[in-house]
């Protein structure tokens, strides 16, 4: 059988996925990334091999998310491509009249505009975390709520608190006095759902058309309330997905099969790469007053990849 | 007397050759860096405009290097960029740095007065020339910019245009009499044709519009062309300096490089609302009719013409069809999140030429 594979590796969670030549997803794999992209690749590839039916031959490999790079050199990938991009592609395949795309990640939220099948429009938010998984999950932690109980706790809600969602810091400090003057957890729980919805539109979504279908993915779209408080702003269904969670590894496997299809051969280097040691060191250059904190990837003593400077002096390799 | 003025791109080379013909001696502030982000924010007001932080860093950073004398430009006008000279003398003055501050604006015949100061005993005649000078090798290295971002999308070796183009630069840099600029021209003319290329690519045609500042500075826009040349996209902008020099001087105001913006900008905008505004707009509407493939929209935060533009940009988007990423700069931008609306840009206007349908192979 052949299979494609792509490799999703963010800051918070590393994403792998596995489709054959429907495109049909066999296998799937979801790790924290813990700041050691390199290893939580290795963990991963582990893994999802062990998921596979024997018999398999991967015709070709695909990275994207923020270390799709260096995922890229260490796996040998077919395609490297920018996270909007997987994700549009993965949801354009399983809902193929899709025209928009509500992203919410650990560490960021995109939205992306579809129209045609074809991405017109895309913002990404990467600085302002209200909204993401980690604001989530700390907040969650904050009120005693385990974060698989978020979403239903707030579905319970039938008057959700009013909770001032422009900034996480608001956010934070508002629920606290909510907090205090003796609202119900689950108000609150809905309340915040509903601020995060907010803030996202404003911010991310400012300016754009939004039309249905919409899908709802990332690691947020687990949250139950949140779907639910999408769907009140917006007055319509919103999709999440089966496989909400792992998009960005699909589409890039998917986009690993376009390519075969012009390349005919895969560089993909095996699973064998899980074994391999790898090490990575820095250091400042002191070329001009950037300093710039250049980081190396070494393979078995050689490096492959450099990345950090500002002028790209040391991300080519002289080979 | 030693003279120095904040860096805008490649315009220091005019500034640097003029005085040097006066015989004046030229402290150019040492290239902008994160040293210079980091002071010029230290001592700005928090919502001042980015420009004015990194060229208050410049100054500093050449203050420190010996510099005595600041000439700068203050274009009057409805944009703050009038308010620039003003602003950083009170703060380096409030730093107690010593120095003369000369500023040229739209008057001219006052302009002229303190030139001809400058330009200790020299006649009309060198005056002119000295000027000449200037402008012609601003515009030999203008023309060279040109030229390496014509070719670096079809470089074959990644980053091999922007080193010859470093090359060029220096050699260009170096020369202060018109036969050697002559011969530096000839000499960095066939080091960028040197660079090997693979002429078979059909690159992605991208138009770069934006505050002057930050379109001209590559430190502080992140080296956007440089990263999107080498990602394969052909780049063009209406902004270079010549332009911008020239527009300053009154009786090019009206008719010159400015006009054919102006004027394909109308349906949009009908008067100039300052800074770079009616630029973007009309640069934009020029490139969609010239079949380019999309646009690269930057400007600093809070940066005032540029938000109107920006607006305005969002219906000319959609009349002309043309996909537009925005790029709002500050001292925080970092460099991963721009490389992934970059990549992202370049991926969708990729696959919209290509009519690449998800899903269909
Ligand atoms: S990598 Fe380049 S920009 Fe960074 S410090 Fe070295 S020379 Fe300067
Ligand atoms: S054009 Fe923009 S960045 Fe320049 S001075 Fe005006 S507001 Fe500031």
């Amino acid at each position: 059988m052949n299979i494609y594979l792509g490799i999703d590796v963010g800051s918070i969670s590393t994403n792998l996925a596995v489709i054959d030549e429907e495109k049909k997803v066999l296998a799937w794999e979801y790790l924290l990334t813990g700041g050691r992209p390199i290893e939580a690749v290795q963990r991963g590839l582990k893994e999802i091999e062990k998921k596979l039916p024997s018999q398999v031959e991967i015709r070709g490999g695909g990275s994207t998310g923020s270390a799709r790079h260096l995922t890229g050199i260490l796996i040998g990938a077919d395609t490297v491509k920018s996270e909007i991009i997987a994700h549009a592609v993965a949801a354009s395949h399983l809902i193929p009249e899709v025209k928009t795309i509500f992203e919410i990640g650990g560490q960021d939220s995109k939205i992306i505009i579809v129209r045609d099948g074809v991405v017109v429009d895309f913002a990404m938010n990467t600085i302002c975390a209200a909204g993401t998984g980690s604001f989530l999950d700390h907040q969650a932690q904050r009120l005693g709520v385990p974060i698989e109980e978020f979403g239903n706790l707030a579905l319970q809600s039938k008057t959700p608190t009013r909770v001032a969602g422009r900034c996480t810091v608001f956010a934070e400090s508002d629920m606290i006095h909510k907090q205090q003057t003796g609202h119900a957890t689950e108000n609150i729980v809905a309340g915040l759902c509903q601020a995060l919805v907010r803030n996202y539109l404003n911010n991310v979504g400012k300016g754009k058309e939004l039309l249905p279908p919409v899908v709802f993915q990332g690691g947020v779209a687990a949250n139950k309330g949140m779907k639910a408080a999408f769907e009140e702003e917006l007055g319509y269904e919103v999709i999440v997905p089966e496989y909400y969670h792992v998009m960005g590894a699909i589409g890039v496997a998917i986009l690993a099969q376009e390519t075969i299809v012009e390349t005919k051969k895969t560089k993909f280097k095996g699973f064998e790469v899980s074994e391999v040691d790898y090490k990575t060191r820095s250091f400042e250059c002191t070329g001009c007053p950037n300093l710039c904190e250049v980081i190396e990837v070494l393979m078995s003593g050689e490096v492959i990849s450099r990345w950090g400077d500002r002028c790209g002096k040391w991300e080519v390799l002289e080979k | 007397m030693k003279i120095t003025f904040p860096h805008m791109g490649t315009i220091g080379i005019l500034g640097e050759a003029i005085f040097k013909r006066f015989g004046r001696e030229v402290i150019l502030p040492p290239k902008t860096s994160k040293r210079t982000l980091t002071l010029g924010s230290r001592y700005s007001p928090e919502f001042a405009c980015l420009p004015l932080k990194v060229t208050l860093g410049n100054l500093i950073e050449a203050l420190e290097n010996g510099a005595d004398t600041i000439l700068m430009l203050a274009a009057s006008g409805p944009c703050r960029f009038g308010y620039y000279a003003t602003l950083q003398n009170l703060i380096l003055k409030n730093l107690d740095y010593e120095y003369e501050l000369i500023t040229l604006d739209y008057n001219m015949p006052n302009n002229l007065r303190k030139l001809k100061r400058l330009a200790k005993r020299k006649n009309c005649f060198q005056i002119g020339e000295a000027f000449r000078f200037g402008f012609l090798k601003l515009l030999t290295m203008e023309k060279m910019e040109r030229l390496a971002h014509r070719i670096r999308p079809y470089e074959i070796k990644k980053g091999s245009t922007t080193k010859a183009y470093e090359e060029t630069s220096r050699i260009i840099r170096r020369t202060f009499s018109f036969k050697k600029l002559r011969q530096a021209r000839r000499k960095a003319t066939s080091l960028l044709r040197g660079v090997s290329l693979n002429r078979t690519r059909n690159p992605l045609k991208i138009g770069v519009v934006g505050e002057t500042y930050t379109v001209l500075e590559p430190y502080v826009n992140l080296e956007v062309e440089r990263k999107l040349g080498e990602m394969g996209c052909e780049i063009h902008r209406p902004v270079w300096a010549t332009d911008y020099i020239i527009s300053m001087l009154p009786i090019f105001n009206r008719w010159g490089p400015r006009r054919k913006y102006r004027k394909a900008a109308r349906p949009y905008l009908k008067q100039e609302v300052g800074g770079e505004c009616i630029v973007s707009i009309g640069g934009t509407v020029l490139y969609a009719r010239g079949g380019f493939d999309g646009i690269v929209h930057i400007a600093p935060f809070t940066c005032l013409p540029e938000i109107v533009a920006q607006g305005i940009l969002s219906k000319v988007k959609k009349e002309l069809n043309i996909p537009i990423l925005t790029l709002v700069l500050d001292e925080h931008t970092a460099q991963a999140g721009l490389v992934t609306r970059l990549e992202a840009f370049v991926d969708l206007l990729e696959r919209r030429r290509n009519k690449k349908v998800i899903g269909d192979r």
